[in-house]
């Protein structure tokens, strides 16, 4: 493993590390190569709004400390990025995209992944999306798996 | 819904872009299909419930083929999107319950749930199922994309290979 994907090994709940630690440390990497994979400042901007939806605090970063943070600006605003003005073209973009993605990725829009392909093209595009499941998901386990499993290393 | 098409351009004319990425999550989906705790029939409501939440028409058009082994058929399929009302055994209830809230609401899932789990499953089978959601969650990105066109029609029967590699029979 690397640093990295022994760093990333941290968001994964203790209880299911013990009992899938292969499947664990498999998940540690897609998540270390999803950070790579795309803008990390962009996607943490993203898992930001996600946690956030998902009913945690906005500011929890503890699943990649080395991607750069949004401004305090940025949080401060996530829960209305609409009516903001602090984010950017693609930021805007990328958040509406995630917004659907969390709620309905069934319904997400022929316009709302063009406005990401516009600004990335079409390979960026595909490893933002391939990115943005990865984080959500492992939020989603870290949520789930907490109270169904516990957080201890009983097992 | 099989008239939309794909929102983005992937060379290989694949559900995937071929890159270090996708062989790196493909890596993930053959560990987690490694683990073999689980009831094939408990995987398959987990993954078609997945597929139908997430309208993935490439999952929708497999059947896990150990689960038809095991006597799973369209009738019981049918049952998978009113499941609550269902006759479906209670584990199955357990375990789809355990899916939505993964899938749809995090916060669901409480000591309620974790009581429910753990009356028909063993920890370990509990995470097993919770990684299994992870794995059948995949097609988020490409139903995104809409990239995820079965290249066939009808029902297609998925297996899993001793390395965890699905294979797909038509």
């Amino acid at each position: 493993m690397s640093d990295h994907e022994r760093e990333l090994l941290v968001i994964i709940n203790e209880s299911l590390r013990g009992l899938q630690p292969e499947a664990s440390v498999a998940l540690a990497r897609m998540n270390a190569t999803a950070w790579e994979a795309s803008d990390p400042g962009l996607l943490e901007l993203c898992r930001c709004l996600i946690v956030s939806m998902l009913g945690e605090e906005a500011t929890r970063r503890a699943a990649n400390p080395a991607a750069p943070a949004p401004t305090a600006d940025q949080l401060a605003a996530l829960g209305a990025w609409r009516a903001s003005d602090v984010f950017s073209p693609l930021e805007r973009a990328a958040l509406e995209f995630t917004e659907q993605f969390v709620v309905s990725v069934s319904s997400v829009t022929d316009e709302q992944v063009e406005a990401l392909r516009s600004r990335l093209g079409d390979e960026k595009t595909y490893a933002f999306a391939a990115a943005l499941y990865v984080i959500e998901m492992s939020e989603r386990l870290r949520i789930v798996s907490a109270a169904v499993l516990g957080n201890g290393c009983e097992h | 819904m099989s008239e939309l098409s794909a929102r983005i351009t992937i060379p290989s004319g694949l559900p995937m872009w071929g890159g270090h990425f996708d062989e790196v999550i493909d890596a993930f989906a053959a560990s987690v299909m490694r683990a073999t705790g689980l009831d094939p029939v408990i995987t398959e409501l987990v993954r078609l419930r997945c597929a139908q939440y997430h309208d993935c028409r490439l999952c929708g058009n497999l059947r896990l083929g150990q689960a038809k082994e095991q006597g799973m058929d369209e009738t019981v399929v049918a049952k998978i999107a009113r499941y609550g009302t269902s006759d479906l055994s209670d584990a199955a209830k357990a375990a789809l319950r355990l899916t939505d809230a993964m899938i749809m609401q995090p916060s669901a899932a409480d000591e309620g749930l974790r009581a429910e789990l753990h009356k028909h499953f063993s920890d370990a089978q509990v995470a097993e199922i919770c990684l299994d959601i992870v794995k059948w969650s995949q097609q988020k990105y490409l139903v995104a994309l809409r990239v995820e066109t079965p290249p066939w029609s009808g029902l297609g029967t998925l297996d899993f290979d001793a390395d965890g590699n699905p294979v797909v029979s038509l």
